[in-house]
């Protein structure tokens, strides 16, 4: 750098010359205000607008200039049903029980499809933002929420698609699909988590943003998506159920599907490994903030 | 009352000179510890504004202004001392961060309102006055993707500019837009700074500085060498850069094969009587480019260039537009000589080059680049006789004088006709 000789002896100049006047002026009587630090919910509750804004931002720029539109959202769970249930009905002869096999496959297509964009959006939204995060200071946790909240919207109309689906292969349905939305709960508690750690730990490494789309696709074919959970070998069955995609997949389909309850066992190791998850990545997140601006 | 404290601040950077950016280099780091050194922005900062005052902060580059900017925006933490503020901070720092290139600019300047802290009710309230400004009311429903880069800024800063600050942080952004929305943007500082906010300044345009700031922390190589008022710290900066100069000369530049070394530069000397690579604005002034000619050269465009710290070439003499060039054969000197140097007090860049008599082939180009100082009569007095004027505005100084026409002033009163 350019240091030079002159400038060491101006330092010490300029250091006496404020140690000088700091002694003459009054002790500040001044009272600031406190720095504490917010709880996590408050943060979010004040800038509530910001990530409404920001989710906004994601949705609507991710669809202009595209003639389809926001119906890519819906292509692409539907076209990858479309997909597995003329692949599985090739492979799997035996029958699918009660359930029509494209709505079997597309209960669980729908909130996969919803997770890994959430995972993949998520992973990139720091480092897509990163003249925010060098310009101007806010949280940053209000990027991987509006990056998560966004596909919300893709999700919705996942669902309306589904209703209608339900409604041409005549599926019984039970009170039991009130349920789906505390797992849908669970599954965004999950996504959260995850966010918080791939988005940060992508700042650093940018290998992340290369291994997401490997690891969503391996993990696609370890939960019960394209087929159901009767079909896992009973002696990997608990091995295969450390996934805590698995759980929740599952249980989608009993409650939307099947109208019996889910397995609680399984649903509830879900809660636990995804609320672990979404406390560890915040801490993380938290952890690692102050050095996003200096790093990216 | 205080709206900024900050004591003992300093913030240090790590400049690993290999940082990992993947997982590889990363695992191979921790075994074999990759160099390090630390680089301090700043050092022991201290400062403080009242409210309603305006602070300016200059310095050359690298000097920290930006680091200062970012830990009172709470971008970044300092590693040491303590940094207080008081409300609303809003900073002007390279405005238009937050736009989306796909978006209108009607969704933009919701979504920029939004980043920088206003509400959706405010900026409904806010909404005209911020197209008027930016001037943009037949453009604002197309996507600003489409906008050129003034229209771009203009938008940026008038959403900036619409903020209600406690504290205004202004980093050189008055260079955008024509020069009627410069002095929209100088006039809303100033508005700003008369409904109570305090203002921090930061620019290399000293006469910004001393139109809007009563106070001025200069800031070098990290650390504060002055906290006084805008000219007398103007003066100290200038000061400063005398005794910073050193010529730079870049050799080697792997350009070389490039080149027909028919002829080189082989030294160039600047002479004056204030020192070497330093000259007093009026004085005369000699730069000596010594040259080697390996065959007859035919009429070679010798030239040399000043430029300004911002790139602007305010000269570029040379041998064939001077009517002067000559054939030139082995060793020897050529002078270009100044008998009173136009150039107002600062730094400057003197590039030298030799090219073949049409600018067809360069000979030597891009290896001497040299720092001249330019110095005047307030650096080169001591501070008890400050007061004396030097020129502080422009690039010239224009060889003229001022010739009043008056009455003269006898007794020290004056008669009125």
């Amino acid at each position: 750098m350019m240091l030079s000789f002159m400038h060491h002896e101006w330092m010490s100049v300029a250091v006496d010359q404020t140690a000088i006047e700091d002694n003459m002026r009054p002790v500040p009587t001044d009272d600031w205000p406190e720095e504490k630090t917010p709880s996590a919910l408050s943060v979010l509750w004040r800038h509530r607008e910001l990530i409404y804004s920001l989710t906004q931002r994601d949705i609507r720029s991710r669809y202009k200039q595209s003639v389809l539109g926001i119906a890519w959202a819906l292509l692409q769970p539907l076209a990858m049903t479309a997909v597995f249930t003329v692949f599985m009905s090739m492979i799997d002869k035996s029958p699918s029980g009660p359930i029509p096999r494209p709505v079997s496959i597309y209960i669980g297509m729908l909130p996969w499809t919803f997770f890994a964009g959430g995972l993949t959006g998520g992973t990139e939204c720091l480092v897509g933002n990163f003249n925010l995060i060098t310009k101007i200071y806010f949280p940053r946790e209000v990027f991987p929420i509006s990056a998560v909240l966004g596909k919300i919207i893709d999700l919705g109309l996942g669902v309306l698609v589904l209703i209608a689906m339900l409604a041409l292969f005549h599926v019984r349905l039970s009170g039991w699909i009130l349920f789906t939305i505390p797992v849908l709960l669970v599954q965004i508690a999950l996504m959260l988590g995850l966010t918080f750690m791939l988005s940060s730990a992508n700042l650093f490494y940018r290998d992340v943003r290369h291994i997401m789309p490997l690891l969503t696709q391996i993990w696609m074919y370890v939960s019960p998506i394209v087929y159901n959970l009767d079909r896992v070998p009973h002696k990997y069955l608990r091995l295969y159920m450390l996934n805590p995609m698995a759980g929740m997949v599952d249980a989608y389909r009993r409650v939307a599907l099947e109208g019996v309850p889910p397995i609680w066992n399984y649903l509830g190791y879900s809660a636990v490994f995804s609320i672990v998850v979404l406390l560890l990545g915040y801490w993380m997140f938290k952890k690692l903030e102050p050095k996003f601006a200096e790093i990216i | 009352m205080k709206v900024i404290s900050v004591e003992d601040v300093s913030k240090k950077f790590v400049l690993s000179h290999s940082r990992p950016t993947n997982l590889a280099d990363a695992a191979r780091n921790v075994f074999s510890r990759a160099p390090r050194e630390d680089f301090w922005a700043l050092k022991n900062i201290n400062f403080e504004v009242e409210q309603g005052e305006a602070i300016g902060i200059i310095g050359p580059n690298g000097a920290g202004k930006s680091t200062m900017l970012k830990l009172l925006t709470k971008i970044m933490k300092p590693n040491s001392g303590r940094l207080r503020t008081r409300g609303r901070i809003s900073a002007l720092i390279e405005v238009g961060a937050g736009f989306h290139p796909e978006m209108t600019g009607r969704e933009n300047i919701y979504l920029n309102g939004a980043i920088l802290g206003m509400t959706r009710r405010e900026i409904d309230g806010k909404f005209d006055g911020i197209v008027a400004f930016a001037e943009l009311e037949r453009f604002i429903d197309t996507p600003v993707k489409r906008y050129s880069s003034g229209m771009y800024a203009r938008l940026g800063f008038a959403v900036a500019a619409h903020v209600d600050p406690e504290i205004l942080i202004v980093d050189e952004v008055l260079s955008v837009g024509d020069a009627g929305f410069q002095n929209r943007c100088s006039e809303r500082i100033r508005e700003i700074k008369r409904l109570g906010a305090s203002v921090v300044f930061v620019s290399h345009n000293f006469s910004a500085v001393c139109s809007v700031c009563s106070r001025v922390i200069g800031l070098w190589c990290g650390v504060t060498f002055a906290d006084c008022g805008p000219s007398e710290a103007i003066a100290k900066y200038r000061e400063l850069l005398a005794y910073d100069v050193k010529p730079s000369v870049k050799t080697g530049d792997g350009m070389e094969g490039e080149w027909q070394s028919d002829m080189t530069i082989v030294k160039v000397e600047s002479v004056s009587s204030a020192g070497n690579w330093r000259a007093y604005t009026d004085d005369s002034w000699t730069l000596r480019i010594h040259y080697s000619a390996l065959k007859t050269v035919s009429r070679p465009e010798i030239a040399l260039r000043i430029i300004t710290s911002e790139g602007i070439v305010i000269a570029q003499p040379c041998t064939i537009d001077y009517g002067q060039a000559r054939d030139v054969c082995g060793s020897g000197v050529v002078e270009f000589r100044v008998d009173r140097l136009p150039l107002v007090p600062g730094r400057y860049g003197v590039e030298v080059f030799v090219w073949d008599t049409n600018g067809l082939t360069a000979y030597d180009h891009g290896r001497h680049a040299y720092d001249l100082v330019v110095l005047d009569d307030i650096s080169q007095a001591t501070e008890i006789d400050l007061p004396k004027p030097g020129i502080r505005f422009g690039l010239v100084k224009l060889p003229g004088e001022w010739i009043f026409e008056a009455p003269d002033i006898q007794g020290g009163s004056c008669a009125t006709p």
